[in-house]
C-alpha cells in the first residue's frame, strides 16, 4: 500500500467506523423496540427499518477489514454504504410525502411513521457525503489509485 | 433486361455492441420493420448498394451465443443455419473482445461466411488496448474490419469486405476449435453417421455433430422427427463416453474448450491496457459480494416494494373516492333500478376495479425501469441465480416473484425480462402463489376471528405456505410439464448509471397503458358477469340469497362439505374470483352487515359460528391458493399469448387449493380432535 493509499484508507476507515457505529446503534435500538413491541419517545421500528439500518452499519464497519488488499477495496464498502443509505433516505422521504397526501385526502391527522423517521434523518446526514465522494476530486484520485 | 440478384447479409452480435448503429450506417433510410415469423420479436431489414450490387441486410436479435435457450438466440440461429445468408457480419465490441468472441466462434462453427466488424475501437483505445487486427483475421480465417460506427469510420471498408466475401463465398474455411482427442473422435464418428440422416445433411456436418454432442434440443428434435434413431443412440453413447473421460457434462466441456481457444487468441492479439477501477467495479465489490450480495439485494427489493405500494396509496385512495362518488351520482340520477344498478354497481364499479390497479402497476414498472436503467437488475439476477437454479428457474425469475407479494398482475408482466420461454412460463404459473396484498384483508378477518393472540403468526404462515408451494410447484412443473434445464444465465453487467427519469416514465406509461388496454377489457367483462350473477334473477335490491351466485354456491357446497364450509363460504369464494379482497365484502352482504371490513367485530362474531379454527385455517389456505383473480388470469393470457396457460393456471391452482384445504382439515382435525366444521 502506497503512503497516499494508506492515508486515504485511514480517512475511509475513520469515516466508516463513525457511520457504522451510528447506524448500528440506532439499528440495534430499533430492533429491541421492534422485538419488544414497544415504542419509546416516538421511535418504533419495523423489520424493514431494522434490516436497512443494520445492513448499512455492517457495510460501514466492514471497511477496515479490507485493508489487507488495498485501500481501494475498503473504499468500495464506504461508497456502497453511502449510496445505499442515500437510496433508502430518498425512498423514505417520498413515502412520507405520499403518506401526508394520503392522510389529507382521507381527512385524517398525519403523524410521521416511526419506521420512516430514523432512516430519513440518518440518510439526510450521510447523503451529502455520497455526493462529495461521487462528484469531486476524490473520484479521480481513487480511480488513479485503482489502476493496476 | 435481366433482374439482378439481391444478396443477403445478416447482422449478428451481442446486445449493446452498436449493431443498430452499424445497421443504420450500412442501410441509411432504406429500412423496413416487421416481425419474425410466429413471434412478436421485431425484424428489421434494410438495403444498400455497393459496386453495382444490391444487398439486403437483416438485423438479427442480439445474442451472446447460438444456444437454443432464449428466443432471441433461437431466431438468430435459425436464420443463419436455415436461411443461409451469403454473408454474416458479426459486430464485435473491441473493448470487450473476449466475451464477444464466443459468438464469433459459434458463428464460424456453423460454416457461415463471417465478416467481423470490430466496432468501438475508440473505446478499446481509451482502455489502452492495442488489437492486432491482421493477426486476429489470420487466426480466425475471416476478414476483420476495425470500426467506430458512431463516427462512420470503417463503414466503407465493411461494405468492401462484405462484397469480397460475397464474391468468394464458395471458398471454404478451416478455422476449427480443437476439442481434444476424445471429443474430436466422437465428433468425427458422428459426422460419418450424419450422412445417413438426410434432413441433417443440409447443415455443416461438423456443426451438427457438435450440437448432438451438446444434446442440443433443436438438432436432437430434428433427428428424432426424421427417425434417425441409430444416430441419436450413438450420440448418447458418445456423450456418456466423453462425460466419463472428462468428468464433465459434454456441453460444459465443449464450451470450456471454446473459451480456451478464445484465451489463446486474446493472448496473441490483444496487448496493453490499464484496467483502472471504476465506480461500477467498486459498487460491484459489495453488491455482488458473496456475503453482502444477497442482503443488499433483499434490501433494495424491499425498498422498491415499500416504495411501490407506499407511494401508490394516495392515488389508490383518490381513485376509490372518485369511483364511489361517481357510482353514487349514477345511482341517484338514474331512475330505472335495473339500469341504475348496471351502471353504478356493474359498469362504474367494473371500470373502477380495473383503474384501481393502475397506480401500483405504473409505479412497479417505474421502479423496475429505475432498477434496470441503473444497472442493478443485472446484478440482482446474478446474485439470485444460484438459489433459483436449484428450484429449476433462473436468477431473473426472482424479481417478478417478489413483486407478486404486492400484486400478481404487474409481477406477471415483469416476467418479460426472462429469456427462456419455459423459465418464463413456470415463473408466470407460480406467481399467483405469492400472497398478494388483496388476500391480506381475508387473512386478517379470519385470523382475528379464530386465532386471537396468534394473528401475526397465522398470517405469516400463509406467506410462508405460499412460498413453499411456489417452490414445490416450480420443481413439479419443471419435472413433468415444462421439462428441461433452466436457461443458463448469461448476462451483461452494464456500468452503473444514474437512471433517466424521462426513460423510466416513458416505459412506465407504455407498459401500464398496455395493461389498461388488454387486460382491462377482460376484467370489465368479468365484473359485469359477476354483477349479473349476484343481482339476478331477483333484480336490483333483492335478497342476495336468491341470486344465481347463491344458487351456484348451494350447488357446489357438497364438494366442500369435507372441509365443513357452508354455501356462503363457497359463494364468497366465487366473488373472490373478481378480486380476492371482495371475499370480505361478500361475507358482509351475506350476513347483512354493512361497511364490512376485515376489522369489523360483528362480522368476526358471525363468522365464528360458521367455522372451526381448523376449517378457518383451511379456508385461508384455499384463498391463498385457489384460482387467480380475473385481472391475473387476463395478465397470464396476455403475457403467454395463450388461453391454454391461463386455463392451466386456473385448473392447477384450483386442484392444489382443494387438496391443500382437504389435507389441512384432515390433519388439523386429527391433531386437535375437533369435529368437522359447521352443521350443514
Amino acid at each position: 500500500m502506497s503512503p497516499e493509499t494508506a492515508q486515504h484508507f485511514k480517512y475511509a476507515s475513520g469515516g466508516s467506523a463513525v457511520g457504522g457505529v451510528l447506524y448500528g446503534t440506532v439499528g440495534a435500538m430499533e430492533m429491541v423496540l421492534w422485538l419488544g413491541g414497544h415504542t419509546f419517545m416516538g421511535l418504533g421500528g419495523d423489520p424493514f427499518t431494522v434490516f436497512s439500518l443494520l445492513l448499512i452499519a455492517a457495510m460501514f464497519l466492514y471497511t477496515p477489514f479490507r485493508a489487507d488488499n488495498d485501500g481501494y477495496r475498503a473504499m468500495s464498502f464506504l461508497l456502497s454504504a453511502l449510496l445505499t443509505a442515500t437510496i433508502i433516505g430518498v425512498m423514505c422521504v417520498l413515502i412520507a410525502a405520499a403518506e401526508i397526501v394520503d392522510a389529507a385526502l382521507l381527512g385524517e391527522k398525519y403523524a410521521v411513521s416511526n419506521d420512516l423517521l430514523l432512516p430519513t434523518i440518518l440518510s439526510l446526514v450521510v447523503s451529502p457525503l455520497w455526493l462529495f465522494f461521487k462528484n469531486n476530486n476524490h473520484k479521480k484520485k481513487w480511480e488513479e489509485m485503482g489502476e493496476v | 433486361m435481366s433482374e439482378k440478384k439481391r444478396h443477403t447479409v445478416a447482422l449478428a452480435g451481442n446486445p449493446n455492441v452498436g449493431k443498430t448503429v452499424v445497421f443504420n450506417a450500412l442501410t441509411g433510410a432504406r429500412q423496413r420493420m416487421g416481425n419474425w415469423p410466429g413471434v412478436t420479436v421485431e425484424k428489421k431489414t434494410g438495403i444498400f448498394r455497393y459496386r453495382d450490387e444490391e444487398f439486403e441486410v437483416v438485423d438479427l436479435p442480439g445474442a451472446y451465443s447460438l444456444s437454443p435457450y432464449s428466443l432471441d438466440e433461437k431466431i438468430a440461429r435459425a436464420y443463419i443455419v436455415e436461411e443461409k445468408p451469403e454473408v454474416v457480419v458479426d459486430v464485435v465490441n473491441a473493448a470487450s473482445l473476449e466475451r464477444n468472441l464466443y459468438l464469433t466462434v459459434q458463428l464460424l462453427e456453423t460454416g457461415a461466411n463471417v465478416v467481423v466488424a470490430l466496432n468501438m475501437m475508440d473505446e478499446a483505445e481509451k482502455k489502452g488496448l492495442k488489437i492486432d487486427v491482421e493477426r486476429l483475421s489470420r487466426l480466425l480465417h475471416v476478414p476483420v474490419v476495425p470500426m467506430v460506427a458512431t463516427r462512420g469510420e470503417g463503414v466503407e471498408a465493411l461494405k468492401e469486405a462484405i462484397y469480397e466475401e460475397m464474391r468468394h463465398h464458395e471458398v471454404h474455411r478451416h478455422m476449427t476449435v480443437g476439442y481434444g482427442d476424445v471429443a474430436e473422435e466422437c465428433i468425427v464418428e458422428l459426422e460419418k453417421r450424419i450422412e445417413k440422416c438426410p434432413p441433417l445433411r443440409d447443415y455443416n456436418r461438423r456443426w451438427v455433430a457438435i450440437k448432438l454432442m451438446e444434446n442440443d434440443t433443436i438438432m436432437v428434435g430434428k433427428a428424432k422427427a426424421s427417425g434417425c434413431d441409430s444416430l441419436l443412440k450413438k450420440a448418447e453413447q458418445l456423450r456418456e463416453l466423453l462425460k466419463k473421460e472428462t468428468g464433465t457434462d459434454p456441453e460444459i466441456f465443449l464450451a470450456d474448450k471454446r473459451y480456451e481457444f478464445i484465451d489463446r487468441v486474446m493472448d496473441e492479439v490483444v496487448h496493453g491496457g490499464t484496467e483502472a477501477w471504476t465506480f461500477s467495479d467498486m459498487l460491484d465489490e459489495v453488491f455482488t459480494h458473496k456475503i453482502f450480495g444477497v442482503p443488499v439485494f433483499l434490501l433494495f427489493m424491499w425498498a422498491a416494494f415499500q416504495f411501490t405500494f407506499g407511494v401508490a396509496a394516495p392515488f389508490v385512495d383518490a381513485i376509490d373516492i372518485f369511483f364511489s362518488w361517481l357510482s353514487e351520482i349514477a345511482a341517484n340520477s338514474i331512475s330505472n333500478p335495473a339500469v341504475s344498478s348496471l351502471v353504478a354497481d356493474g359498469i362504474i364499479s367494473g371500470v373502477g376495479s380495473v383503474i384501481i390497479f393502475l397506480p401500483n402497476i405504473f409505479l412497479l414498472f417505474f421502479v423496475l425501469s429505475l432498477l434496470e436503467d441503473s444497472g442493478y437488475l443485472a446484478r440482482a439476477a446474478f446474485v439470485m441465480d444460484r438459489f433459483m437454479y436449484r428450484i429449476g428457474l433462473q436468477g431473473k425469475s426472482f424479481v417478478p416473484l417478489l413483486f407478486g407479494f404486492g400484486c400478481n398482475v404487474p409481477a406477471i408482466m415483469a416476467t418479460r425480462t426472462i429469456e427462456g420461454e419455459k423459465d418464463r412460463i413456470i415463473t408466470i404459473l407460480i406467481t399467483p402463489l405469492m400472497s398478494c396484498s388483496a388476500r391480506l384483508p381475508v387473512y386478517i378477518l379470519f385470523a382475528s376471528a379464530f386465532f386471537i393472540g396468534y394473528e401475526g403468526t397465522v398470517i405469516f404462515s400463509m406467506y410462508i405456505m405460499g412460498i413453499l408451494l411456489a417452490v414445490l410447484m416450480a420443481l413439479l412443473l419443471r419435472r413433468f410439464v415444462l421439462r428441461g434445464k433452466p436457461a443458463p444465465l448469461i448476462i451483461e453487467m452494464p456500468p452503473y448509471r444514474m437512471p433517466s427519469l424521462k426513460s423510466s416514465v416513458m416505459r412506465m406509461w407504455v407498459n401500464g397503458s398496455l395493461f389498461l388496454k388488454k387486460a382491462g377489457t377482460v376484467i370489465f367483462g368479468g365484473v359485469v358477469i359477476v354483477w349479473f350473477l349476484s343481482t339476478y334473477p331477483g333484480g336490483p335490491g333483492s335478497d342476495i340469497e336468491t341470486s344465481y351466485i347463491a344458487v351456484l354456491g348451494k350447488i357446489l357446497q357438497p364438494l366442500f362439505a369435507p372441509m365443513g364450509w357452508d354455501w356462503k363460504a363457497v359463494a364468497a369464494l366465487m366473488f373472490g374470483f373478481v378480486a380476492k379482497e371482495i371475499v370480505v365484502g361478500a361475507y358482509g352482504a351475506f350476513y347483512g352487515i354493512s361497511g364490512a371490513e376485515e376489522t369489523n367485530t360483528s362480522l368476526q362474531t358471525a363468522l365464528s359460528s360458521s367455522f372451526t379454527p381448523v376449517g378457518a385455517y383451511a379456508y385461508m389456505a384455499f384463498v391463498l391458493t385457489y384460482v387467480p383473480c380475473l385481472p391475473t388470469i387476463a395478465a397470464i393470457r396476455t403475457e403467454t399469448n395463450s388461453w391454454k396457460w391461463a386455463l392451466f393456471a386456473v385448473a392447477y391452482l384450483l386442484s392444489l387449493a382443494y387438496i391443500l384445504a382437504l389435507v389441512i382439515t384432515f390433519v388439523g382435525n386429527l391433531i386437535f380432535h375437533a369435529g368437522v366444521g359447521v352443521e350443514l
